[in-house]
């Protein structure tokens, strides 16, 4: 569905400083994979998000999504069939704006922006239904700046609001660790669930071994750069985490 | 006419600049300085079609809000394709805008004494035309400005200034909506330079230099306003900054009344604007 070819990001090119970020990677992620990410800080994983997202664009090597080769093609217009997820759980939320402007722009995802209004009674009606499903009480506060609620509710509405967009593809930088655990764990399930339903496309950052285990199918392991292991659901199944610590201390 | 009257009518006339400053600083946070020289520039292009081409008044309106689109059009592009800095990028545009108006006006001074005038269109007595007109005009922008702003197009418009990731990562094309954003708030300028020169009768070419911070203090009082009621409702935020700016026009009046040299008008607007700020604790929520 989405294709990785060959591809390559430095930093500080030329510089004693320089970082080969993302080295020569290649990688086909089918339709409906849910991948885990994992690897040390600084191994390229957050690189490797953003050349997929378009906010950084590769040195060399190609991006192909359904035939079509996207390496160029702006971040904004990528956003139609990719949503992302931040570790910041304010990051996916305009603060200011209420709860229903918010989810009013994700379902503009990947429509013309107009001069109507959208945000209409029936609207409010329809999102309120899917905001109830959270049971976290935030349905009747739709006219309430998104910034007063707490970054774990937000986080929650990122997610929801992701799969209202009609993205196939998810892309998840540690959603859950800036978050309490129970929240943490709340929004893990959630962003599972919604994969599912939606039957998406999704690569999970995380450093949580635990969620490696539990959550995804395939898993990819980077470092300096390198893809160093891609392991798939049947051998994952057989990992330990002390396996998995292994890795990390090399 | 007295004094006051005066001021709350100036307010009005300069309410239009307010609401384009509340756009480019409140909801794109994008310090916009451009506005010393579209305003002129609006009131340059009034001067010429009603003088020169004895243009109907409300004709040359589209014309003025196409000159002062295209300055924030020219502030927009640099700061976003070349990523210079807006304030620098408003600087650079202001100061060409200088030499623009003063060639479009030929001389620095055109008086607007014989010419017709907006305040002329409805066959009412003296000053009540001025009160119907500009306040007409302000509720009209307010009205626009508030419908926009709660659009499909005025949500991604907000959110690109709110978080801009965000905004990108759901398709807006945050370039764009930043030139947009700017071209709309310096038409808004231009309109203020369009009334006001035709209230006080005159252009100079000198009218815009400092203007800024007037539209700068009705925000900010407008803010303080908000601050009691405490509401996120869109239309009370412009009508407050609407009120801001005859607020500060009283302000001025108030200090011009008792006995103030009005060569020191400049610092007293500094001092007032200081002070506003100092008491509102604005620069502390810029920090957030």
């Amino acid at each position: 569905m989405i294709i990785l070819q060959n591809v390559s990001k430095s930093f500080f090119a030329g510089l004693p400083s320089e970082v080969k970020a993302v080295q020569n990677i290649t990688l086909n992620f089918e339709e409906g994979e849910r991948v885990i990410l994992a690897g040390n800080n600084g191994s390229g994983k957050s690189t490797l998000l953003n050349i997929l997202s378009g906010t950084v664009t590769p040195d060399s090597g190609k991006i192909i999504f359904h035939g079509k080769d996207i390496t160029q093609l702006a971040e904004h217009k990528r956003a139609p069939f990719i949503s992302r997820i931040f570790q910041n759980p304010l990051a996916g939320t305009a603060p200011q704006l209420t709860v229903a402007e918010n989810f009013r722009l994700a379902t503009l995802r990947s429509r013309n922006k107009k001069l109507s209004i959208g945000l209409t009674k029936t609207f409010k009606k329809e999102i309120a239904g899917i905001i109830a499903s959270l049971q976290l009480g935030i349905e009747n506060k739709l006219n309430t700046p998104i910034g007063q609620l707490s970054g774990g509710q937000r986080q929650a509405l990122t997610l929801l609001m992701a799969s209202m967009s009609g993205a196939k593809i998810m892309l998840m930088d540690e959603p859950a660790a800036a978050l309490d655990p129970k929240t943490g764990a709340l929004v893990m399930k959630l962003a599972d669930r919604i994969i599912r339903e939606n039957n998406m496309t999704a690569v999970l950052v995380t450093h949580n071994i635990k969620d490696m285990l539990n959550y995804g199918k395939r898993l990819l392991f980077m470092s300096e750069g390198k893809m160093v292991k891609d392991i798939s659901a049947e051998e994952k199944q057989k990992l330990t985490s002390n396996d998995i610590l292994g890795w990390f201390e090399g | 006419m007295n004094f006051y009257t005066a001021a709350v009518l100036l307010g009005l006339a300069y309410s239009a600049m307010a609401l384009g400053i509340f756009l480019s600083l409140r909801i794109f946070r994008i310090p916009d300085i451009t506005t010393d020289g579209s305003f002129t520039l609006g009131g340059a292009v009034t001067a010429v079609l009603l003088s020169h081409f004895s243009l109907n008044p409300f004709l040359a309106l589209p014309v003025v809000i196409i000159a002062g689109a295209l300055t924030g059009i020219a502030t927009g592009v640099i700061h976003t394709q070349l990523k210079i800095h807006p304030l620098l990028a408003g600087i650079i545009v202001m100061t060409g805008l200088y030499s623009i108006s003063l060639g479009i006006m030929g001389r620095s001074n055109i008086p607007l004494i014989s010419t017709g005038s907006i305040f002329g269109a409805i066959p009412f007595a003296g000053s009540l035309n001025q009160w119907m007109v500009l306040s007409g005009f302000a509720v009209i922008l307010i009205t626009l400005l508030v419908f926009v702003l709660k659009t499909d197009f005025g949500i991604a418009m907000r959110a690109t200034g709110d978080n801009e990731q965000m905004a990108i990562a759901s398709g807006v094309n945050a370039q764009r909506m930043k030139i947009t954003g700017l071209a709309i708030a310096n038409a808004l300028t231009s309109i203020s330079g369009y009334l006001v020169v035709q209230y006080q009768g005159f252009t100079d070419i000198n009218m815009g230099i400092g203007i800024v911070i007037s539209g700068l203090a009705a925000v900010i009082i407008g803010e303080s306003l908000i601050r009691l009621i405490k509401s996120s409702n869109l239309l009370f935020h412009a009508v407050a900054v609407v009120a801001g700016s005859i607020l500060f026009r009283m302000i001025l009046a108030m200090a011009l009344t008792s006995g103030v040299n009005p060569n020191y008008l400049k610092l007293i607007t500094a001092l007032i604007v200081l002070a506003v700020v100092a008491l509102t604790g604005f620069i502390k929520e810029e920090k957030k």
